[in-house]
């Protein structure tokens, strides 16, 4: 049962077949999403890769449902308190298992197994070394809403001052992350990711390049975005003081 | 302020600027702390660069008393300390996150182990 998640895709990535890709779903409370999600990978992926979803110690059933559902999963003992502990953890797993390329997909079914390839495509060339989808590109599906599209577009602004790149979408979650940066992540860059701020300052002073590519993503139909009231005012405060912080330290990230 | 103490508050802001930065810049200290130190950093700074400014708020409080410096030396021994706090529990949140990481994974590992064999 376990092991039919092994390989489940349909189209093998014929540019580079050696390759091995892990896709990791987060997932917190999401029992009415997560199935969803499982079964748009099921039928959906563009790539072929393992899939292991990582829960938070969800408090719901969804657990439970990823069990029957014959899904690879593991499960926090504690809950890290965000979004950030699962990546630490799928950096970890990434590494330990030598993965060659890690994506990542919420488990909320906002984003689209078929864009898999996508988001994979620059790693395969090596364009890139971080890719992340952008719903701001195409502009097309779910858009956000406008207070947080704000947010979006100064932190987009903030950053692009010290890189020298263009951000449209910092707070997707739909990414992959070839070995050079499963690598960074895990065994360099020891702390704690708190903010995504400092995710990209981090990647962009340890000498990983990021693009972003244009995908669709589809409205959340249930649960709770992380992005809430309280932080909608909590993550722009610590976004900007994590920006300065992490200016302050890049030196250690070279 | 008497010349003996400016040139002690001198070396003491200082020094204490100097050593947080090299701390905070090296040290693994989230980047939450690392900017709350380097203002605080900064703030012991101005104290002796502004000390006309400060010594104007002071007045202004009421405060002549040489007592205040007491009260300094006791805030400086509480900065310090929390300071001292800070990196570690940024240590600490590190190496939890990397304890749940690493049991989560081994606890995945067992699971499947056990799968396996029961299927045999
Ligand atoms: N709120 C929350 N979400 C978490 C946590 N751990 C993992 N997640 C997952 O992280 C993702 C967060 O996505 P979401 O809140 O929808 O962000 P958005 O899509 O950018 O609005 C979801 O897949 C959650 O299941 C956690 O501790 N809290
Ligand atoms: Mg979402």
């Amino acid at each position: 049962m376990l092991y039919k998640w092994r390989s489940i895709c349909r189209e093998i990535n014929q540019s580079e077949p050696s390759m091995r890709i892990i896709l990791i779903v987060s997932n917190y409370n999401e029992e009415k999403a997560i199935i969803n999600t499982l079964n748009d990978i099921r039928s959906n992926a563009s790539v072929s890769c393992d899939v292991l979803v990582v829960d938070n110690c969800s408090t719901d059933e969804s657990v439970k449902l990823i069990r029957d559902a014959g899904a690879d999963y593991i499960r926090h003992p504690v809950n890290t308190g965000g979004s950030a502990g699962v990546i630490k953890t799928a950096f970890t797993y990434a590494y330990y298992h030598n993965y060659d390329i890690y994506c990542h997909m919420d488990g909320d079914n906002q984003h689209m197994a078929a864009e898999l390839q996508k988001i994979v495509n620059p790693l395969v060339l090596g364009t890139a070394d971080v890719v992340t989808g952008s719903r701001f590109i195409a502009r097309e599906g779910f858009q956000s809403s406008r207070s947080r599209r704000l947010g979006i577009y100064i932190f987009s602004w903030l950053l692009s001052l010290f890189t020298g790149r263009r951000y449209t979408d910092i707070t997707s979650g739909f990414r992959a992350y070839n070995r050079r940066a499963i690598e960074f992540f895990a065994k360099r860059f020891k702390q704690e990711i708190e903010t995504v701020t400092q995710l990209e300052l981090a990647m962009h002073y340890g000498g990983l390049t990021g693009v972003e590519v244009a995908v669709t993503m589809r409205p959340r139909t249930s649960g709770k975005s992380e992005i809430n009231m309280i932080n909608a005012i909590k993550f722009p405060v610590f976004n900007i003081i994590s920006l300065l912080g992490t200016l302050i330290q890049m030196r250690k990230l070279r | 302020m008497p010349i003996f103490i400016r040139v002690l508050l001198a070396i003491f802001s200082v020094s204490f600027f100097v050593g947080f930065v090299l701390l905070v810049r090296n040290k693994s200290v989230k980047p939450i702390y690392s900017f709350l130190w380097l203002m605080v950093a900064l703030g012991m700074l101005s104290i002796v660069v502004f000390e006309k400014f400060y010594k104007s708020i002071a007045t202004l409080l009421g405060i002549t008393d040489a007592s205040f410096m007491v009260i300094v030396g006791l805030i400086s021994f509480l900065l310090v300390y929390v300071f001292y706090i800070s990196i570690k529990l940024s240590e600490m949140s590190d190496k939890i996150q990397e304890l749940i990481s690493f049991s989560s994974m081994l606890e995945h590992d067992i699971r499947v182990y056990r799968e396996k064999h029961e299927a045999d």
